[in-house]
């Protein structure tokens, strides 16, 4: 205690806690890798299909992140962002099925159903008061078995207007890229503007406070969960885009992605305290790591196992040690 | 999670005192809700699937309480510190593959590859141990994130396609019988017989709940709880491995989809049988009639023709619905529980 009041009373100076509490560790960490890769290899990286490659993948992980950033910032978590997609991404594909006309009710369609599964994970966790990860760790479960029950093999076929949207670009910016700004900007707003953001911020920081002093705690952890379900829905969508086709793995491991450039971000998993602008980091972080295993032309095999090692030390060095 | 579960939770069987009498009453209960669950599925097996109480299908039943039961009892570990371990089902994936990738078939390199898979599984689950010790991860983010690790070491040291045989000196472990029950079975009982005492018999076991039961009261009265949490974890580890043997031995090939598994079962059996989330309390025997309830479960969908999807469904629905039904006051100790949140868990 009397470590912690000295502390406050010394006057602020350079501290690592304070960057990657507000983000900026993983910007510097988004900066170094850009000039690694730009003296590695200037010509490729800059190029503008590289440049795409890595802002195409931002899309659907970011999606995926926003979603995964509210519920954290909610104190909770949610272990279903993977396996909602996966569904959206299946049905997208089967109910098209190359037909341009079904495009809006399908859509629209998938993504109430990202809602629906948000829904019932904010009542499970909120009305009934179950521990948020397994209440969507048995959803994940659910929902993958749920995609495997529809095909166990890639199938269906979106139409060509959607498929463009993922795979076509001006330059160096994808079509779809301007999906993630919109939701970024939304969520934004939301956060930053809006009552609901406000309450979200006192949920997760002491929940038995905010329900004393009047906030709606029940509906704004459900609304939390159901944003996260339609993002993850629309990431979905964008992976059946950009596959053409559903596959039942399509969104595998998405869940954890996100959960890892939230954590990258700054952001506490004990909720309460976050930043967008550095989940966003995150996120780009991520890209430029898994499309840079194409760059460097390194075996497509060690993507995963990349992948693994980047979660592992952003676990164990950006999870928060502090409890409050 | 590593803090503790809140301090109106009594640890289980420390607990002694006046209220001896209705204590026994509660223990019956806990374990007859599940018993009874079994009852009736059994009752519903037998009127839906008329094959379902012939020979084969019981041998494959004892088999996968055998299989589930291994995974179970670690599981059980370390739920009762307060912990969860999804990193099995990765485990048992690694295991078959160094198996396979290491002996090529030779029954004479057999021993050298067990105790390859045997480090290896000490390893992930002392990886998991220490994020969760001293890097305060949350289990479940800590052990997800070395299943992830685990299956990219699969496919980058196999380029994707596992391949090699399993030697058929291993084979007695997955398919032999011993008294006309299969070898997986005694496998499963050894270990919860062994879990059993410990947990129930002696110091260390007292220690583990109470360390599951509020870890910092327990560490302040001179236990060394992080020890007990790495433990649990690397005992986890330690009991994929062998239930990865007993799958290689069983198969006798690589599943290559095996590395993929997410395998919720030792999840799905644990709380079924009662083993709270929160740390601290269930007992060995709870988990025994948890595995036995899943696995004829998931034989009774087999029979009735379900694939891999709907019975990762069903797991799914059991694990919600047993918490549900934890939360809601027939397994769990104290009834303030409910909506009562503490923290990610």
């Amino acid at each position: 205690m009397s470590a912690a009041a000295a502390l406050e009373i010394r006057p602020r100076r350079f501290s690592l806690a304070d960057l990657t509490r507000t983000g900026a560790a993983v910007w510097i960490v988004v900066l170094v890798a850009v000039v690694a890769l730009t003296v590695t290899d200037a010509g490729g990286f800059w190029a503008p299909a590289n440049i795409a490659n890595v802002l195409t993948a931002t899309v659907v992980l970011g999606l995926a992140a926003l979603g995964q950033h509210l519920v954290v910032l909610s104190g909770g978590i949610d272990l279903a962002v993977g396996s909602t997609a996966t569904l959206s991404a299946l049905l997208t594909a089967i109910l098209l099925d190359g037909y341009p006309i079904r495009t809006v009710p399908v859509l629209v369609g998938m993504l109430l159903l990202g809602g629906v599964i948000g829904l019932l994970h904010g009542l499970l966790v909120a009305r009934v008061g179950l521990p948020p990860f397994i209440v969507t760790l048995a959803s994940l479960y659910l929902i993958q078995g749920a995609a495997f029950t529809i095909s166990t093999t890639p199938t269906g076929q979106v139409t060509s207007a959607l498929s463009s949207v993922a795979l076509q670009r001006i330059g160096p910016v994808p079509y779809s890229f301007a999906v993630l700004v919109v939701a970024l900007a939304a969520v934004a707003f939301a956060l930053g503007r809006t009552a609901f953001g406000r309450q979200l911020y006192a949920v997760g920081g002491d929940l038995p406070a905010a329900r004393s002093s009047g906030v709606p705690v029940e509906k704004v952890l459900v609304t939390a969960y159901v944003l996260a379900g339609v993002l993850a829905a629309l990431a979905g969508i964008l992976l059946a885009a950009r596959a053409t086709i559903g596959s039942p793995t399509a969104g595998q491991g998405l869940e954890l992605s996100a959960i890892t450039v939230v954590v990258l971000g700054g952001t506490s998993l004990l909720g309460g305290r976050g930043s967008l602008v550095g989940t966003m980091g995150g996120v780009l972080l991520l890209s430029l790591v898994s499309s840079s295993v194409t760059l460097l032309q390194l075996p497509a095999t060690l993507t995963e196992l990349i992948r693994g090692v980047v979660i592992l030390a952003a676990a164990a060095l950006f999870v928060a040690k502090v409890r409050r | 999670m590593t803090t503790g579960a809140p301090p109106t939770e009594a640890a289980g069987p420390a607990r002694a005192g006046a209220s001896a009498g209705r204590d026994v009453v509660r223990r019956a209960l806990s374990l007859l809700a599940p018993l009874a669950g079994l009852a009736v599925l059994l009752l519903v097996a037998a009127v839906t699937t008329p094959g379902f109480y012939s020979a084969g299908v019981l041998q494959l039943v004892l088999f996968q309480i055998g299989l589930i039961g291994v995974t179970a009892v670690g599981q059980t570990l370390v739920l009762l510190v307060g912990g969860i371990d999804l990193s099995i089902g990765a485990v048992i994936g690694l295991t078959t593959v160094v198996i396979a990738e290491h002996s090529r078939g030779d029954g004479e390199r057999l021993g050298v590859a067990i105790l390859l898979a045997t480090a290896a599984g000490a390893g992930v689950g002392l990886l998991n141990g220490l994020l969760v010790v001293r890097r305060q991860v949350p289990a479940f983010v800590a052990t997800f994130a070395t299943f992830v690790l685990v299956q990219g070491v699969i496919t980058a040291w196999t380029r994707g396609a596992p391949s090699g045989n399993i030697p058929g000196e291993l084979s007695p472990l997955g398919i032999g019988r011993w008294l006309g029950i299969p070898v997986p079975l005694w496998a499963f009982l050894v270990v919860a017989v062994v879990a059993g005492v410990v947990l129930g018999r002696t110091g260390l076991g007292r220690r583990l709940y109470a360390t599951g039961a509020n870890e910092r009261a327990t560490a302040l009265s001179g236990v060394r709880t992080r020890w007990i949490i790495a433990g649990c974890f690397v005992a986890s580890g330690l009991l994929a491995v062998l239930a990865g043997l007993i799958n290689a031995g069983y198969i006798g090939y690589v599943d290559a989809r095996l590395s993929r598994s997410l395998d919720p079962n030792s999840v799905a059996a644990a709380v079924i049988g009662g083993i709270a989330l929160t740390g601290g309390r269930g007992r060995i025997g709870q988990t025994v009639v948890g595995v036995t309830l899943l696995a004829v479960l998931l034989a009774w969908l087999r029979q009735l023709g379900a694939g891999a999807g709907a019975q990762l469904v069903v797991s799914g629905a059991v694990i919600l619905l047993a918490v549900w039904l934890q939360g809601s006051g027939w397994a769990a100790r104290s009834p303030r529980r409910i909506k009562q949140r503490d923290g990610v868990r």
